[in-house]
């Protein structure tokens, strides 16, 4: 089997391709492994640490607004808290199921339970926002210290007019008055202890606190409002107008109590600032304890896969290690192997063609591998034995070519004879080719001439077919003329007739002017004396009508004439278009005849001018012939030289042929 | 034969001559219409005086071939060309037919055949004349070949030639002219007529 040198380095360049394309498999999957770890790492498990955090930061947003909104006394700015909040709350409900959708099982109970504890977190919060938005006692202190505040500074400045006045007449006034005014100050006292304890219930810090000033409150208000009606009935004189008054305000501003009573009763502040510490507190306690919890489950995961990563990159830098060594390894095996198989041949290829360069012929090699080297050897071996031969032969040829240089000299000289007889012939050939130049220019010159005077004859007869073209034409013209001329003659001939009717006309009426004179004349007659001068008349018309018929007659007589003419006119006419249609075919038959002498004219200058051009190129012929002739007596001279260099040639190489015989004799066959 | 050349300038003057000649002719017409009328005028004045000085006898010339007639004009009542003609049955050779002239039917005679023929050398010629005799029982014409014109002859002249030159349809003859015996005409014509 044939295992060549290419076919060698084929297998073991493929055996390499194919061990690095595995190693690249190899290296190429632990890289896809080790990417998607990274991937996870870089990605997935750090998007759900950073969710949870945003879930816990959202929280937290909303426990602070929660409490700003607790601290704000202002209801426009609660109302911006609350919506911050829910704001925050949205967000970590977003988080969560963001963090659902990038989990794994495992961390969804956890997310489900989160879940379930924010909503329990979100329904806390919803009492506390509501307590919060009501705003009690921010609004009964407003009340409280507003219009309250003003209602009881005008009853209490009424009850100290009444009660002054009536002090101020302490010593004159009857007790009733007396009693008045402490009426009046015991009223004032309640008003007092009344307002004290709505301030009271309204800073009350805790739900006991308040149920006690609420008792205190009603207790003055009770009180009030039983002396309050028996201080009204007492007053009299000046004060008597203040009833209306007082019980006017003291209504209204026992309405105004109770509002910031109830208020302060409901105490919202209180138990939103209560639910927010207490409850709510906890709730946010265990959503922060499950997030926490997410988060260390997600960082777990997280630290698994580095750790998976790791050990991954380190299993692939392993292989691809081992995957190298073991490639290298193969491909310095095939390196070393092509080289032995390779330099073993051609080493003693080189020692044959040593051997050939000193004229060794006798060297032969045996190469055992079936390739290019074996080629090559074969080659050197056949090309041995073929230098072999060709030496035996060029030998043999040597000794032939001494004795083929002695012939080459002998027919040389004989040669160089030969050429000095053909040199004396070629000079006779010029001298008669000369004076066949000679006289072939004379013929030339008389054809040409004969094709001037063709050309002339020609140009002549062109101009006589002219002539006898235009002769043709006014002939035509005078056809027509004369056919015109006999039209006008018969339209003549018409008129004439028509004249003659005319005569008839003018006969027939002097026909009738005749008879009708004759009978004038004749009723002229008829009336004797009386009709003698229309007999006159009668005799004149008469003889014009005689006259008229005379003067028909001789028109009568000159239009025969007329009539005799234009007939004759009209024969001579006639006999005029006769004639020249007649001269118009003798001048077609000139005309034909000069055209057929000018084509025969012109196929005559054609031959002439054929004979000018052949003599012309006969000429050119004499003259290349004779140029032929001078280098042919060239070459004889150059045949003469070359013929002496040939025999000297011929002695360098008898001299070369022996110096071979020389040199064939130094290989070793 | 050699011809000689036409002279053209001649031929376009005469052309020239000749349209003057016609344009002559055409604008003297009222000159010559004049001329006529003047010498009417002078002619009846001549007339007037002839005839107050001698006593004239008229005479209707006709002619008949080669030979002139005439007739007192007296018997004469129109001359009229000849028209076509009925000819009846069983007619005498010399009535030609009846002829209607201007409504009223005419006979027709022909004069030449009535007076038998004699030396009338080339009579008969197509068309003539009738000349319509007065004071007929029935109006009667006879053909000639035409009615020349009319001649005032002296009665005197009449009288002394009757006697030479009388034979059966003539009574004289004055100046060439052979006056007809229109008498013995009538009673030729009243025997065939009847």
């Amino acid at each position: 089997m044939r295992f060549t040198v290419k076919a060698k380095l084929i297998a073991s360049f493929a055996l390499v391709i194919l061990l690095t394309g595995g190693m690249a498999l190899v290296a190429k999957d632990g890289i896809v492994r080790l990417d998607e770890t990274a991937r996870n790492l870089a990605g997935l498990y750090t998007d759900r640490i950073v969710v949870a955090n945003e879930i816990r930061h959202a929280l937290d947003s909303s426990t602070r607004d929660e409490k700003d909104m607790l601290l704000e006394t202002d209801d426009e700015k609660i109302r911006s808290r609350d919506v911050l909040i829910l704001n925050s709350r949205k967000e970590s409900h977003d988080g969560i199921k963001k963090l659902l959708a990038i989990s794994v099982d495992a961390q969804k109970k956890n997310l489900d339970k989160l879940e379930e504890t924010l909503i329990r977190y979100d329904a806390i919060q919803d009492r506390v926002r509501v307590l919060g938005k009501s705003n009690g006692l921010t609004h009964a202190m407003n009340q409280s210290m507003g219009e309250g505040e003003k209602e009881f500074q005008t009853i209490q400045s009424i009850l100290r007019q009444i009660s002054e006045r009536s002090v101020g007449a302490v010593e004159s006034a009857p007790i009733e008055r007396l009693r008045v005014a402490f009426m009046a100050e015991r009223l004032m006292h309640y008003f007092q202890s009344s307002m004290k304890y709505e301030r009271t219930t309204i800073l009350a810090p805790n739900d006991a606190a308040t149920d006690t000033a609420i008792k205190m409150s009603e207790a003055r208000q009770d009180a009030v409002s039983t002396l309050l009606p028996a201080f009204v009935k007492a007053l009299s004189g000046p004060d008597q107008h203040f009833a209306d008054e007082l019980k006017d305000r003291f209504l209204h501003w026992r309405q105004i109590h109770e509002e910031v009573m109830a208020l302060a009763r409901e105490n919202s502040n209180l138990h939103a600032t209560e639910l927010s510490q207490g409850e709510s507190r906890v709730v946010a306690g265990e959503l922060e304890n499950q997030i926490d919890a997410i988060i260390g489950v997600a960082r777990g995961v997280m630290a698994d896969a580095s750790a998976e990563a790791k050990d991954l990159a380190l299993h692939l830098r392993l292989s691809l290690l081992i995957t190298v060594v073991l490639v290298m390894l193969i491909a310095i095996g095939a390196a070393i192997w092509l080289v032995v198989s390779i330099t073993r041949g051609l080493s003693r290829a080189v020692t044959l063609a040593n051997a050939v360069a000193v004229g060794d012929l006798s060297q032969t090699i045996m190469v055992t591998s079936n390739d290019e080297i074996k080629d090559l050897s074969v080659a050197l071996t056949t090309m041995t034995g073929n230098l072999r031969e060709i030496a035996t032969q060029t030998r043999s040829a040597t000794e032939n070519l001494n004795s083929a240089t002695a012939e080459i000299r002998a027919s040389t000289q004989q040669q160089a004879a030969g050429v000095e007889e053909q040199l004396a012939a070629v000079q006779e050939t010029s001298a008669t080719l000369d004076e066949i130049t000679q006289s072939g220019v004379q013929m030339a010159r008389r054809a040409k001439e004969v094709a001037s005077a063709a050309e002339i004859a020609v140009q002549a007869s062109h101009a006589g077919l002219h002539a006898a073209e235009d002769t043709t034409k006014a002939m035509d013209a005078i056809r027509d003329q004369a056919e015109s001329v006999a039209e006008n003659i018969v339209m003549l001939s018409e008129k004439t007739q028509a004249i003659g009717e005319i005569i008839i006309t003018v006969n027939d009426i002097a026909e009738r002017s005749h008879l009708l004179a004759l009978n004038a004349a004749i009723e002229a007659a008829s009336a004797g004396e009386h009709g003698r001068s229309f007999a006159v008349v009668a005799a004149e018309i008469k003889n014009l009508a005689d006259q008229a018929k005379d003067a028909t007659s001789q028109v009568r007589t000159i239009l025969s004439e007329i009539q005799r003419g234009i007939n004759s006119s009209v024969m001579l006419t006639e006999e005029a278009v006769k004639r020249v249609a007649y001269g118009k075919e003798q001048t077609d038959t000139t005309q034909r005849t000069i055209h057929d002498m000018s084509d025969n004219i012109q196929i005559s200058v054609q031959t002439f001018q054929q004979i000018v051009a052949a003599t012309n190129q006969h000429q050119i012929g004499l003259e290349q012939t004779m140029q032929a002739l001078q280098n042919i007596r060239q070459a004889s001279k150059q045949t003469t030289d070359s013929t002496r260099q040939l025999d000297g040639a011929a002695a360098n190489l008898s001299a070369l042929g022996q110096q071979l015989a020389r040199a064939v004799s130094q290989y070793r066959l | 034969m050699i011809r000689r050349a036409i002279d053209w300038a001649d031929v376009h003057r005469r052309l020239e001559q000749s349209q003057a000649a016609l344009s002559d002719t055409s604008e003297q017409s009222s000159e010559r219409v004049r001329q006529i009328l003047a010498e009417r005028t002078r002619r009846m004045a001549a007339v007037v005086v002839d005839t107050r000085k001698e006593r004239l006898a008229l005479l209707l010339v006709c002619r008949l071939g080669a030979e002139r007639y005439a007739m007192h004009l007296g018997e004469v009542a129109e001359v009229a060309a000849l028209g076509a003609l009925a000819l009846p049955p069983r007619a005498p050779p010399a009535l030609l037919g009846a002829m209607n002239l201007r409504g009223v039917v005419h006979r027709v005679f022909d004069l030449g055949r009535l007076m038998g023929g004699a030396g009338l050398v080339g009579a008969g010629e197509p068309g003539g004349h009738v000349v319509v005799l007065r004071r007929q029982e029935f109006p009667t014409g006879l053909r000639v070949d035409q009615a020349e014109g009319i001649v005032p002859i002296l009665a005197d002249r009449l009288a002394v030639n009757a006697s030479a030159h009388q034979n059966c349809f003539t009574k004289t003859m004055v100046d060439g002219l052979l006056i007809l015996d229109l008498d013995k005409i009538k009673a030729l014509i009243a025997g065939p007529g009847k």
